[in-house]
């Protein structure tokens, strides 16, 4: 551990900056993780809330690629001893002083609030993409009669033009299809649903559900379900469970 | 990878406990989680965000040429693995009309493939 580590380890240093991965309960242990900028990682309490810090040296800092995965991993551990209400990366106050006058202590009713809301449930991030693009085409294409008769060399651009916009269309529509299906079944188990954009040209679904823990057992078997019935097609992923990233906002602020 | 039956048993749905890709990860916590203005928030270097809208957005014809393309290079022993059995040819059916004088009105059966030697 080096000076600066050392000094932020000890309690109550306040002239450090602070950064701040998530609320957790008072009574809650701080995770052992590492943080960002290889930073040790305590709580700082105010009442019947703590925030998830470390102290930096410096408020001029610039993360790189393992800090973001710091800072998931610290709220992942968090995750892992009762409910955290994870922050947007890169939540940095001045100093401790900061921390209690701006966030803890105007806002600990509705944090306290929003853990009791979050108590025993979890995000579970779910992606689901076609396997490529010569597979899906082909599941589209087939079995339509007005596309059939447009294959083939000797095509006018009209022609050709016409066939790529009816088959762009028709892998949409089928997208959108598979899309509904997934959702609304994985939905059909899960308290809230917050759906993205899916990434890239083969992308169908980018969707967080929040899951009872109770209910979790029937969420994957669902997934396993909808995944098995989609596998020529279709690749899946879903990572989980998560701290409510995509469903924890505070009630003035309306944010993430 | 151009076969339609893909997916075993254990890959068609990947599980993870934690994001461990940098994919996962920038999705969920840089542009979720509570933010509030009392922050001074710390930059990020080195990434590049990139959003990559899926949908067709731009119907152009560039789009759909590209479509047309994709379409016509369709390998068809996999839509026969996909499931049609008719077609028996594999790739060579498709010349994108590269100086081919042939016409288009031949007796093209309900697949769309040039003559096929062995029924349809």
């Amino acid at each position: 551990m080096n000076a600066i580590e050392q000094r932020a380890g000890e309690a109550g240093n306040v002239t450090a900056p602070v950064y701040v991965y998530g609320i957790v309960s008072a009574d809650v242990q701080p995770p052992a993780e590492k943080g960002v900028l290889g930073a040790g990682v305590s709580t700082v309490r105010h009442g019947s809330v703590a925030a998830v810090v470390s102290y930096l040296a410096s408020e001029r800092v610039r993360a790189k690629r393992r800090d973001l995965l710091a800072h998931s991993d610290v709220l992942q551990a968090a995750h892992a001893r009762g409910v955290v209400l994870p922050l947007r990366f890169g939540m940095l106050f001045h100093s401790e002083a900061e921390l209690h006058d701006r966030l803890l202590d105007p806002l600990e009713g509705e944090l306290r609030s929003l853990l009791r809301q979050f108590e025993g449930l979890a995000e579970m991030r779910v992606r689901a993409s076609y396997h490529d693009r010569e597979s899906i085409l082909a599941e589209v294409v087939r079995d339509d009669p007005e596309i059939t008769r447009l294959r083939g060399s000797g095509r006018s651009h009209a022609e050709l033009v016409r066939l790529g916009e009816l088959a762009a269309k028709r892998f949409e529509r089928h997208r959108a299809t598979d899309a509904e299906a997934v959702i609304g079944r994985l939905g059909a188990h899960s308290v809230q649903i917050q759906s993205d954009a899916p990434d890239g040209e083969l992308g169908i679904v980018k969707a967080s559900f929040l899951v009872r823990d109770r209910d979790r057992k029937r969420f994957d078997d669902e997934l396993d379900a909808v995944a098995l019935g989609l596998r020529h097609l279709v690749q899946f992923t879903c990572t989980g469970p998560l701290p409510p990233h995509s469903f924890a906002v505070l009630p003035d602020e309306g944010a993430a | 990878m151009a076969l339609a039956t893909q997916g075993t048993a254990s890959n068609y749905l990947q599980r993870a406990p934690s994001p461990s890709g940098l994919a996962d990860v920038v999705d969920l916590i840089l542009d979720k989680g509570l933010v509030i203005d009392a922050f001074v928030r710390v930059a990020v270097i080195g990434i590049e965000l990139v959003t990559i809208d899926a949908r067709i957005v731009i119907a152009s014809v560039d789009t759909y040429l590209r479509f047309a393309e994709a379409v016509n290079r369709l390998d068809l022993m996999q839509t026969e693995a996909a499931g049609l059995k008719e077609l028996r040819d594999g790739g060579n059916g498709h010349d994108k009309g590269k100086g081919m004088a042939e016409g288009a009105k031949k007796a093209i059966s309900g697949n769309g493939k040039e003559r096929s030697g062995s029924g349809d």
